[in-house]
């Protein structure tokens, strides 16, 4: 049976309509997901986000081991700091792409994919060899809330104790209160929206939740689903572990390269990177707006006049660009704004190469 | 939620209203709307299209799927709403009115007895 996280209950009480994903019981939906979606693009949204999994790495020598174990920027980064990655094997492919925060000096806490929690534990546990590394699967213990959109700052400013919100820089995290309860704050997200996600103890995810939307009532915020979280990414370019990508692309691909710090002396699958980047694969993870009302979804073939070029990897409807849209694997010698023709149930409709993100703010 | 008396209903939540002695007009259910969400995209039949029940009318997408709509009745399509295209959040809006996604010509008017009354449609949704 799926998993519930601790917000079940509220979820139910606040109307959601369920679907399962990654193994858990989560809200696709409370209103409506272009309402939610354009909630977060205007006003804020809360998301609960307690599906995700939570690793926590430390020990003597735990830079020198997350510095093998991630392509990223590791040691440079510091306490108080997030960073975003793809996380690799041996041939470069993509096990997930997680953020982890610098704890302290030697401590990290990898924030991970639902689906991908035991494949991670497993594949870090595989590579510590003689290392004083300590890994702990903290999954049942921390549920996350994310705040999202334009007014979350005001919201989050309104409630917060013994933190000044305002100065967490982006990709930056600060400890501190909201209601009582001991929360980290971290000015990440998956929406491309300024916003933040909150960590707290499992059972009081209920209460955090309750207080952002209370605190952000005037303020126009919602409770948002995996629906109008899936939209959102989508409109901003980011990609979904398992859709966009999975254990067979590596980040040349799946355009990722700039998260990757070729400069490190080694890490796991750099060779294979170094080789791939070499191969120059043509087929690349990019952006299409349709030029017709149909909606492109996962699998849908890409076509320039009778030749197949492509495929799509995701596609929704963008309820900010008010158009199906689509991240698809195409040659990346298209140029922006060359028409493509996207296969949807056996009839080819146009569509426009605009690159990554999809969607932007001031466009 | 609203299921009007005059209608016929299928398992597979589409409503059958005749308008003629071998016309009828079709749709979604209320709950089929309220079940998919924000309506995006309709794609209409061809007038002329022969169908048989069962087979697929049209397909309405919301931003988070695509479904099929299947023909309560075997018949000819005579006439599509293509107000649709332009505004497919009229199924969301009125589901059995605006809403409304073509209009066909039954082969056999009897097939209309193997659909659903309202009452025993609103059982079965209840039961599901």
């Amino acid at each position: 049976m799926a998993k519930r996280t601790a917000m079940y209950d509220l979820h139910k009480e606040l109307g959601a309509r369920f679907t399962e994903f990654g193994g858990w019981e989560m809200p696709v939906r409370y209103t409506t997901i272009k309402e939610e979606h354009m909630a977060v693009r205007r006003n804020a949204g809360v998301f609960d986000l307690s599906h995700m999994g939570e690793i926590r790495v430390k020990g003597q020598d735990v830079v020198d081991f997350l510095g093998y174990v991630l392509p990223s920027r590791v040691k440079s980064v510091k306490v108080g700091k997030a960073v975003y990655t793809p996380m690799l094997n041996e041939n470069a492919g993509i096990v997930d792409d997680l953020i982890f925060y610098r704890i302290a000096d030697d401590e990290y806490l990898l924030i991970v994919n639902a689906s991908n929690v035991e494949k991670d534990f497993a594949h870090l546990a595989k590579h510590v060899g003689e290392r004083d590394v300590e890994l702990i699967d903290e999954s049942a213990e921390w549920s996350l809330v994310a705040i999202q959109g334009p007014k979350a700052e005001d919201i989050v400013a309104k409630v917060a104790e013994g933190v000044n919100v305002r100065e967490i820089p982006f990709f930056g995290f600060a400890f501190g209160k909201i209601a009582g309860m001991p929360v980290s704050i971290a000015r990440t997200g998956y929406t491309g929206e300024d916003g933040f996600e909150i960590l707290v103890e499992w059972d009081k995810g209920p209460e955090l939740m309750k207080v952002l939307l209370d605190a952000g009532k005037d303020e126009g915020v919602l409770p948002c689903g995996l629906g109008a979280r899936d939209s959102l990414r989508l409109e901003a370019g980011f990609p979904l572990y398992g859709e966009d990508m999975d254990d067979g692309t590596t980040p040349v691909e799946a355009n990722l390269m700039r998260f990757i710090r070729m400069k490190k002396k080694s890490f796991l699958g750099k060779e294979a990177l170094q080789k791939k980047i070499e191969e120059d694969p043509l087929l690349r993870r990019t952006g299409i707006v349709m030029l017709d009302r149909a909606i492109p979804r996962h699998g849908s073939k890409i076509y320039k006049g009778d030749e197949e070029i492509g495929y799509v990897s995701s596609g929704t409807f963008g309820p900010a660009v008010g158009a199906g849209i689509a991240q698809v694997y195409i040659p990346y010698t298209l140029e922006k704004g060359t028409e493509i023709m996207v296969e949807i149930r056996g009839k080819l409709h146009p569509a426009k190469v605009v690159g990554l993100p999809i969607y932007r703010k001031d466009s | 939620m609203n299921f009007p008396e005059n209608l016929f209903y299928s398992e597979e939540h589409e409503w059958v209203e005749k308008i003629g002695p071998k016309k009828v007009r079709v749709g979604i259910t209320d709950h089929a709307q309220s079940e998919l969400g924000d309506i995006v995209f309709v794609e209409l039949p061809e007038i002329g299209k022969e169908l048989t029940a069962g087979d697929t009318l049209a397909v309405v997408e919301s931003v988070k799927s695509a479904a099929d709509v299947y023909s309560p009745v075997s018949g000819k399509v005579i006439e599509v709403n293509e107000e649709l295209n332009d505004r497919p959040e009229l199924i969301n809006e009125d589901p059995y009115g605006d809403g409304w996604i073509a209009v066909l010509e039954l082969e056999d008017p009897s097939e209309l007895d193997n659909l659903m009354t309202a009452d025993e449609y609103k059982r079965m949704i209840g039961e599901e």
